[in-house]
């Protein structure tokens, strides 16, 4: 980083079914209350980035995405950038922001994440459009899901380490329970372990609640600041944005064996992390606060060994110790992730940004509130995000990382 | 109603053995599918020759999809299959629904067969089915 970089504002239009509301009316929703959160006035943001997947699958709206949204917004003035990349769209947009104001060029940055997948008459219409996100002359177009993706991996990881469909239950579970007192999440209302095994099928092992919903609406908003900005924004602290790892996967030889950890979105996730923690000068131990690429519920089983919170294989038991529920030591996915807080996939990088953000200035209220042990709102937050997919072997597009910090007084 | 072969351009069908045009290098002797000019392990341009690849390998994982995407019949199996040569190409299997979870490591061959049906329009592509050579 050349210059720090804070959160300063966040927004949300709640994440769910809109059919009423287009997609630029999405964005706006999020965008004013970034703005009013943040309390700056709209003239002052100098960069702007939208970040957005399937507007053109749906409308053959193909270019001008960042236009429509920024101006049908009622701003202007800036330079307004179209970002994608799968379900790493979002955190695209965060880092092309951050990258903004840390090079000295702007001091005021918004990056809005948005998607409308929401069909009401056709649900396959929502799972053909991501199946954009992947290769479709090789693969989607002959009929691979996302999910059917991410289950043969689960499949492959059940048998490497023993997991079980009732691990992945008790993700689901878990999260479902953060999403209930959460107004913005797409599913609040809870589900036993029980009931999510016994849900419809959807690949493999997995159950419709252990996979996030094609079908779904929503956006989010930050307002990422120069130092000189944040410190007169708002009677208060703001969370810096300490550590910021963004990889991509290496082409891998067919006629060698793949190390990798064994899930797309959790490929390169080591390097990425070990950029962001090396930029923080913190590391695992030091997490008080985690959200992560939960689009299936083993994904977020991965994630704590790729983070680096346990040892390959001990996944399981670190789950089942409740140390990443609410009330645990580590708190994951505390909005409800992308499985319950919902995955509109474009927006929902931004919207693990916001949550962190809340968390960290302790104002998500006493229902969903983290308390670490002494009892005051956690000071180190990580974000974990990935997405696309292409080329020979086909390896992850984008891989990232966000290490959060809360100083304990501005000038600190 | 009009068939459309979604995979033209990118395998042979000869007389029912799909061949998948794939590429090999000059130098390192990757073989890679879908065919490219430049080698992505040497990451040089110009490398990469022309390079049939039989449609023939092994299952290396499968599941059983009970959504799938528009037009396509479910339930139905997914794989990722290694090709003799080294490839992994993604494919639909056609085998019995119920014997997903028993297919890894199973011999298979690429025909051509359909895939989904969008409106009055007929997809087809390839599809892996067991090999009645297994070795």
């Amino acid at each position: 980083m050349l210059r720090d970089v804070y959160v300063v504002g966040g927004g949300l239009h709640p994440f769910g079914k809109s059919p009423e509301a287009s997609m630029p009316r999405l964005a706006r929703n999020a965008i004013w209350a970034a703005i009013g959160d943040a309390g700056c006035a709209a003239g002052e943001i100098d960069f702007a980035v939208v970040a957005n997947c399937y507007h053109g699958f749906f409308t053959g709206q193909a270019d001008a995405i960042a236009p429509m949204v920024i101006g049908r917004s009622g701003l202007s003035g800036m330079p307004m950038v179209h970002v994608s990349g799968g379900g790493a769209s979002g955190t695209v947009a965060v880092h092309q922001a951050a990258m903004a104001v840390a090079s000295g060029q702007y001091d005021l940055a918004l990056a809005v994440g948005v998607e409308k997948l929401y069909v009401p008459d056709d649900p396959t219409l929502s799972i053909s459009a991501i199946g954009t996100s992947g290769e479709q002359d090789i693969a989607t177009d002959l009929g691979l899901t996302w999910v059917g993706s991410l289950g043969m991996s689960a499949q492959t990881l059940m048998d490497r380490y023993g997991w079980t469909a009732r691990d992945f239950a008790t993700v689901t579970h878990k999260n479902r329970e953060h999403a209930v007192p959460n107004p913005y999440a797409e599913h609040r209302q809870p589900m036993s372990v029980e009931e999510i095994l016994m849900a419809r099928p959807v690949a493999g092992p997995l159950t419709r609640p252990m996979c996030a919903s094609a079908a779904v609406d929503g956006a989010a908003a930050i307002l990422l600041a120069s130092e000189e900005v944040a410190a007169r924004l708002g009677d208060r602290s703001h969370p810096k944005i300490a550590g910021l790892g963004v990889v991509g996967g290496r082409y891998l030889s067919n006629r060698e064996p793949d190390a990798r950890p064994g899930m797309l979105s959790m490929d390169e996730a080591p390097r990425a992390f070990a950029r962001a923690y090396e930029q923080a000068g913190l590391g695992p131990e030091d997490l008080e606060i985690v959200q992560v690429h939960d689009a299936v519920a083993p994904e977020e089983m991965l994630a704590y060994q790729v983070i680096g919170l346990c040892a390959p294989g001990d996944e399981a038991k670190l789950l089942q110790s409740g140390a990443t529920a609410l009330g645990g030591s580590v708190p994951f996915n505390t909005d409800g992730g992308l499985l319950s807080r919902g995955h509109p996939i474009a927006a929902s990088g931004v919207a693990q940004i916001v949550e962190s953000m809340v968390q960290l200035r302790g104002t998500a209220g006493p229902r969903r509130q983290v308390l670490v042990k002494d009892g005051r709102p956690p000071r180190v937050a990580a974000v974990q995000n990935a997405g696309a997919q292409g080329g020979p072997g086909g390896g992850v597009a984008v891989s990232a990382a966000v290490i959060m910090t809360m100083a304990t007084s501005w000038t600190e | 109603m009009p068939r459309v072969n979604l995979v033209d351009g990118l395998v042979r069908d000869e007389g029912g053995q799909i061949v998948f045009l794939g590429s090999r290098c000059s130098a390192c002797g990757e073989t890679i599918f879908p065919a490219l000019p430049d080698c992505p392990l040497c990451m040089a341009p110009d490398l990469m020759e022309p390079h049939d690849i039989l449609g023939r390998g092994t299952v290396l994982r499968a599941i059983l999809a009970e959504r799938g995407q528009a037009g396509v019949p479910v339930p139905y199996v997914q794989a990722h299959v290694r090709l003799d040569e080294g490839p992994v190409v993604y494919s639909t299997l056609q085998i019995d629904p119920a014997s997903a979870g028993s297919v890894t490591g199973t011999v298979v061959e690429a025909t051509m067969a359909h895939i989904s049906t969008i409106g009055d329009q007929e997809n087809v592509g390839w599809k892996f089915t067991r090999s009645s050579h297994a070795a």
